[in-house]
């Protein structure tokens, strides 16, 4: 059966919101990344984010990401799911780019895809008398693909081992102001707050819905409620500057961060630094 | 002006822009280990004198006197005067969302000391004596988005504490509590009569100012002081909780017949 669109909101709500306890879960695990400050982790990733960047033979791109799936091991994510969540993300950044540059790289063919009697022109486009796949094209295709998935594995390793706050916190490291660092971390907590507000919303008209309704009374439901939303938030936002002001918030804030370099912080650093070496004078 | 006055209010008026008038002609006066009830009706303008007492928004009529300071929008532009004023002034806000901005709990009882701008080390002693002491230790690393409502009013009150302030405002402290967590705030306001520190805790909940405020102020439907005494006597005065919209008649059936009375939702 087609879900209308406030079964639809509804679901995707409560996912966002689950996924949200759940990466929560991955975080608070006794692994390998957990283990590590969460400064180091930031930097160390970095590192291995721009060593991916610039490898230029797909050997060493295919060995950092399985170095990517050992660490995910390590730090106890479930590996499958770990696969899935980078995946799922390739052909939407990668495919699109790699797909054309399999039939217009120049180069040694090694596979027809189609062929025709002679070449057809239309205007100022033309198809050529054979549509081939080379060797190159497939070469670069790869090349971009286990790129992609190499890096978008160790962002999405960074994300599921570090608590958001943690995180955020972390980016001092790079030098990012604390002010806006507090930004970031409130518009996280009170998106959480109205994404149980929307949720609420939802399943109070659900509850009240009998019938059908049409698309354009559901738009119209839609557009007062966010109606309701903007309001709300703009009232609360008022509220909660003056419960920053009462507890003796300034323009300068200062935000606790109880981080510490450990041994093991240091021994993954040297770790990451000789990986990075290698891999830097293998090219 | 007397020098143990905390707060006088002398004619207090506030309009919100554009809208009615929220507080009419208040006149107050709260001395030093006092602590009083403000009841009302909702919309009465309790939670508005109390942010006016904090600081928060400023009189649009008459003075407002602070530690016999006048307290105006001049004087808080001052930003050490204003952190001088929140750090003897601290504020329970209803809503907890409100109170409860940062990622965890241990970021928000740290806040206000950090603010202050105390040593890192020292404010985590703080921050953790705060949590000790309210049995929050546990909840440290917790996001406010997963706490109770009892557990987020807790952490609201904590985040006030490690300022240990000398007076305390309380706005509706126990709504939306369940009885047990309602019953710890009133055992935590009447800790702070025993400590001597001064509350001003606004409320329409009855049982706080029978159990834990000797004095109360009660706000009438017009935004002014309907009544002002001992909490005994206003509690025994129907005709003033009536007009306030603090008590409600109540129909029953008695015997095969209808009639009604003042209805109270408290039990002495």
């Amino acid at each position: 059966m087609k879900k209308d669109f406030v079964a639809k909101t509804l679901a995707e709500t409560s996912s966002a919101i689950q996924n949200s306890v759940f990466a929560g879960g991955f975080a608070d695990r006794d692994g390998l990344m957990q283990r590590l400050d969460p400064r180091i982790r930031i930097v160390s990733l970095l590192a291995l984010l721009i060593v991916t960047g610039l490898a230029r033979d797909i050997g060493v791109l295919c060995a950092l990401y399985g170095l990517t799936l050992v660490m995910a091991v390590f730090s106890r994510l479930p590996l499958f799911f770990f696969i899935k969540r980078v995946w799922a993300f390739i052909p939407i950044f990668a495919g699109i780019i790699a797909i054309p540059a399999l039939f217009i790289t120049p180069g040694h063919p090694v596979f027809t895809v189609l062929s025709f009697a002679s070449p057809h022109h239309f205007g100022p486009f033309s198809i050529p008398k054979e549509i081939v796949i080379t060797a190159q094209g497939a070469a670069s295709a790869a090349m971009l693909v286990m790129r992609v998935a190499t890096s978008v594995s160790f962002g999405v390793l960074l994300v599921l081992t570090t608590r958001w706050e943690k995180l955020l916190k972390a980016l001092c490291v790079l030098r990012m102001p604390e002010i806006l660092i507090l930004i970031l971390a409130m518009t996280y907590r009170y998106i959480q707050l109205f994404m149980r507000t929307v949720e609420g919303m939802f399943l109070a008209r659900k509850s009240r819905q009998i019938s059908d309704v049409k698309l354009t009374e559901d738009h119209g439901w839609l557009a007062s409620r966010l109606g309701v939303l903007v309001g709300k938030s703009y009232r609360m936002s008022n509220d909660v500057h003056l419960a920053m002001i009462s507890r003796g918030w300034s323009e300068n804030p200062r935000l606790m961060n109880d981080f510490k370099i450990r041994r093991i912080d240091r021994l993954w650093l040297a770790l990451t630094a000789t990986l990075v070496f290698l891999v830097t004078i293998s090219g | 002006m007397e020098k143990d006055n905390i707060f006088k209010l002398n004619d207090v008026c506030y309009d919100y822009i554009g809208k009615d008038r929220a507080l009419n002609n208040i006149n107050m006066t709260i001395e030093r280990g006092e602590c009083v009830s403000v009841l009302g009706a909702n919309g009465s303008g309790k939670s508005t004198l109390l942010k006016l007492l904090d600081g928060l928004y400023f009189c649009s009529k008459g003075e407002l006197f602070g530690f016999n300071e006048k307290i105006d929008e001049s004087i808080m532009a001052d930003k050490q005067t204003a952190r001088a004023f929140h750090k003897k002034v601290g504020f329970v806000f209803q809503d907890p969302d409100v109170q409860l901005f940062l990622p965890t709990v241990w970021d928000e009882v740290a806040f206000a000391p950090l603010q202050m701008g105390l040593p890192r080390r020292d404010v985590a002693e703080i921050a953790s004596d705060a949590l000790d002491q309210l049995g929050l230790f546990g909840l440290k690393d917790r996001a406010p988005y997963h706490l109770s409502e009892g557990e987020k009013k807790k952490v609201s009150i904590a985040s006030v504490l490690t300022l240990d302030p000398d007076v305390w405002l309380m706005d509706e402290p126990t709504a939306s509590l369940d009885p047990r967590s309602q019953g710890w705030v009133i055992d935590f306001i009447l800790e702070l009569g025993q400590r001597k520190k001064t509350a001003v805790i606004a409320t329409h909940d009855l049982e706080i100012p029978y159990v834990a405020t000797k004095d109360c102020y009660v706000l009438g439907q017009d935004h002014g002081v309907l009544a002002h005494g001992p909490s005994s006597e206003i509690l025994e005065n129907d005709e003033i909780l009536l007009s306030a919209n603090l008590i409600h008649r109540h129909r029953h059936i008695h015997r095969g017949a209808a009639h009604s009375h003042p209805h109270k939702h408290w039990h002495s």
